[in-house]
């Protein structure tokens, strides 16, 4: 697949209305380009998980070298994506109702697919509707690593589901997956968390491979770990999402990405030690807290539904200005918006749309 | 109200052609994470605060910003409603095209293109909005001019909440002649919102804290008419004190919007309005201690919420996840279908692009949540083509 050209009538004269989400398009590839650098020579690849952006555009530009095919959390996210020209999926999720069964079988019929399971009844209902219309289903099964969230508990659950996956017909056991890529810095035992999540991967691979099993594919990992993962030797694919675009929060693991995304807002009031920015609760992702201004210095940030009120020192900003902020969760932040607009050496050259926003189905 | 214009027919055509087989469904045969609305709880909202207003000095204006919907918006302006609020111009623009000839702007408008927005808009509807600042009027009154239209302006009063609106007597009176000698523009008032009250779930307290606000806002309204600026509408209150601003004398009019839709903090102010909008997800996943949902941060937003009907402890909330505290005699596996309480529903709306409408607990219709922007210029866009 052939990354797409930047459209080449932009639609960049006309005024940017805000608020607004802009994603500079250089650092985006700056951090692309540092991922792969990071994974050159391991053995490893990365499958971008796009639930960060839900932005096909976006996607497309982080395939590569060092990247195949992308993650997704949803049926919904995976449509957009294969839509897009997007051939390789894996959708990192338990996948159990039969609507959904039947749009995950039919994605397979356009694109190689792959889904995690934890449970035999939904492996038989996926089995059941690939053989129904002809396609092979790839599957990973779900290791509970550390969430408490999906996931088989122990290596003989592991084994036993993939007894069950291998009497099947129009299934194929490529591996496993465990999501660790949660623990952040500065997390209570950290390093001993995630080198116990490894072992148990670890664990599940023997045991898996002793019952005569091949395991090729083993995924996990989240920008959070990525230092961890590239030193572990189980470990084949990371599914790490948010480096292409960061986090601030992300940016004290010193790895070699930079913050690419901001959100654009205008000065709507202003009265003496404060002024108020149209960026509220609902354009901007508050998991992680409050916005961070760019180029200007705040001693308090209060985020409303609608407002940021901004207390600051004088001068303040006429009203009308427009200012940027780092949102804290992009995530979130993404799947409030329409649109993201590309600026590339501080010009707004396109916009594209975030075409898989709200695909929580 | 007048029929809906095309740009609302033609977006509930999509989303009902988009979600088609959901029609005549129960709640279990749903695909999830989906936004839930019943019409029966909706309309004893709507008819609770009907009843509410019958006897009390002031009208309702409904506001709109929580529920995104021109449907809703409509059954509140049935049920007594004389118009609508909103918080951005694009919201304006779908409320005048749903057939609701008053809105208002309860919010500062600042830019040049939403100026002509408004501006046009006003030559359809009887469109008003807030200032706090000289800037936004002249560049309001430009926009009018332009347009040949007439804005109504309100001036947005700092009733202690700290964000945006004037806080004195002194910087009301020079806005407010500004307003009044500006060409295409109405000095029609002042607009205050109490959101510092709704934080206080003492109710003896919060009263105490609206009867404060109010008196500064009336208190502002009286210096305005004895400078030989009255003002038509004095505008205030949300769901969480209405009950004290509806009587306060010198209001006009209460701009609730919670009320209809409502979620857990808003009923932790006002008990007596029921769950309208809830979020209903599937068990995923099914472990001998807990139980895993397909609806998480990503769908029931930030502030999260509970089960309706189970009292399962919530263990946590990922992006595409919630996971309560079960163990084996909890009688929820695989596949079951449960509602989530929200505890703010705006957050929850705000990710969803319809309404699955339930009656007698069938499926019956799909609303389109609208805007959903905030990438809504396209409806000025909409507006300059003369459409």
């Amino acid at each position: 697949m052939s990354s797409a050209a930047i459209d080449p009538q932009p639609d960049a004269e006309r005024a940017l209305s805000t608020p607004a989400l802009v994603v500079d398009l250089d650092e985006f590839e700056s951090n692309v380009a540092a991922m792969t650098v990071l994974l050159r020579g391991t053995g490893k690849t990365v499958r971008p998980h796009v639930k960060t952006h839900r932005t096909p555009e976006l996607a497309r530009r982080q395939l590569g070298e060092s990247a195949v095919g992308i993650t997704c959390a949803t049926v919904g996210e995976a449509e957009a994506m294969v839509e897009a020209g997007i051939e390789d999926v894996l959708i990192a999720n338990e996948v159990v109702e039969p609507r959904k069964i039947a749009r995950l079988a039919a994605l397979a019929r356009r694109s190689r697919i792959a889904v995690a399971v934890d449970d035999q009844e939904p492996v038989a209902a996926i089995s059941q509707e690939a053989a129904r219309i002809g396609v092979t289903i790839g599957v990973l099964i779900d290791v509970d690593v550390l969430l408490h969230r999906c996931g088989v508990a122990s290596a003989a659950d592991a084994v036993a589901l993939a007894r069950v996956i291998e009497r099947l017909p129009s299934l194929r056991l490529r591996g496993i997956m465990g999501y660790e890529g949660r623990l952040r810095l500065g997390d209570h035992d950290r390093a001993g968390r995630i080198a116990r999540a490894y072992a148990a991967m670890e664990e599940v691979v023997a045991a898996l491979r002793t019952a005569g099993f091949a395991v090729d594919v083993v995924s996990g990992a989240g920008t959070s770990t990525l230092r961890e993962a590239l030193a572990d030797p189980t470990i084949t694919e990371i599914q790490a999402g948010v480096y292409a675009l960061m986090e601030p929060e992300l940016l004290n693991l010193d790895l070699p990405f930079r913050c690419a995304v901001t959100i654009r807002g205008t000065v709507i009031s202003r009265h003496p030690g404060r002024i108020v920015l149209d960026i509220g609760r609902r354009v901007v992702g508050m998991e992680y807290g409050p916005p961070l201004p760019v180029g200007f210095a705040a001693t308090d940030i209060a985020i409303s539904d609608e407002h940021a009120r901004i207390t600051m020192a004088d001068p303040l900003p006429a009203l009308g200005t427009q200012l940027d902020m780092l949102p804290g969760q992009i995530r979130t932040t993404f799947n409030l918006h329409d649109e993201v607009w590309v600026s590339r050496g501080g010009q707004l050259i396109d916009r594209w749309p975030i075409s898989a926003r709200g695909s929580s189905q | 109200m007048h029929d809906p214009a095309p740009l609302i027919t033609e977006a509930h055509d999509r989303v009902r052609a988009l979600y088609r087989p959901a029609i005549g469904r129960s709640r279990e045969e749903l695909t999830t994470p989906a936004l839930l609305l019943d019409l029966g709880t909706l309309r004893a909202n709507l008819d609770l605060m009907a009843a509410g207003m019958r006897d009390v000095p002031t009208t309702l204006r409904a506001h709109v910003k929580v529920h995104k919907s021109p449907h809703i918006a409509r059954m509140e302006v049935e049920h007594g409603a004389i118009g609508v609020g909103c918080a951005t111009v694009w919201e304006a623009i779908v409320m005048a095209r749903a057939g609701i000839s008053d809105v208002f702007v309860i919010n500062e408008v600042v830019g040049e293109e939403k100026a002509r927005a408004l501006a046009l808009l006003a030559r359809e509807a009887d469109v008003k909005t807030a200032v706090d600042d000289a800037l936004q009027v002249d560049e309001l009154s430009s926009a009018a001019v332009a347009a040949g239209s007439s804005i109504g302006v309100l001036i947005d009063v700092d009733e202690g909440m700290h964000r945006c609106g004037v806080a004195s007597s002194q910087e009301a009176l020079p806005l407010a002649r500004r307003i009044a000698d500006s060409p295409g523009l109405r000095f029609m008032g002042l607009t205050g919102y109490e959101g510092h009250c709704s934080l206080e779930f003492d109710e003896t307290k919060r009263h105490a804290m609206a009867r404060e606000a109010m008196g500064l806002l009336t208190g502002i309204a009286a210096d305005l008419a004895a400078a030989g600026l009255p003002c038509q509408i004095v505008s205030a209150a949300g769901t969480g004190t209405w009950g004290v601003t509806s009587r306060y004398p010198g209001v006009t009019e209460i701009q609730p919007g919670s009320y209809a839709t409502m979620d857990g903090h808003h009923r932790g102010l006002d008990p007596r309005f029921g769950w309208a909008v809830t979020v209903l997800a599937s068990v995923i996943s099914r472990r001998p201690d807990r139980i895993v949902l397909d609806a998480g941060s990503k769908t029931v937003g930030a502030s999260h919420g509970v089960i309706k009907g189970w009292d399962l402890e919530t263990y946590r909330f990922d992006e595409e996840h919630s996971i309560f505290l079960a163990n084996d005699k909890t009688p929820l596996t695989t596949g079951d279908k449960v509602e989530i309480l929200c505890n703010y529903t705006p957050f929850a709306i705000g990710y969803f692009e319809a309404y699955h409408v339930l009656e007698d607990g069938k499926v019956v219709d799909i609303w389109p949540v609208m805007p959903r922007g905030p990438e809504s210029r396209w409806l000025l866009d909409m507006l300059e083509r003369g459409e």
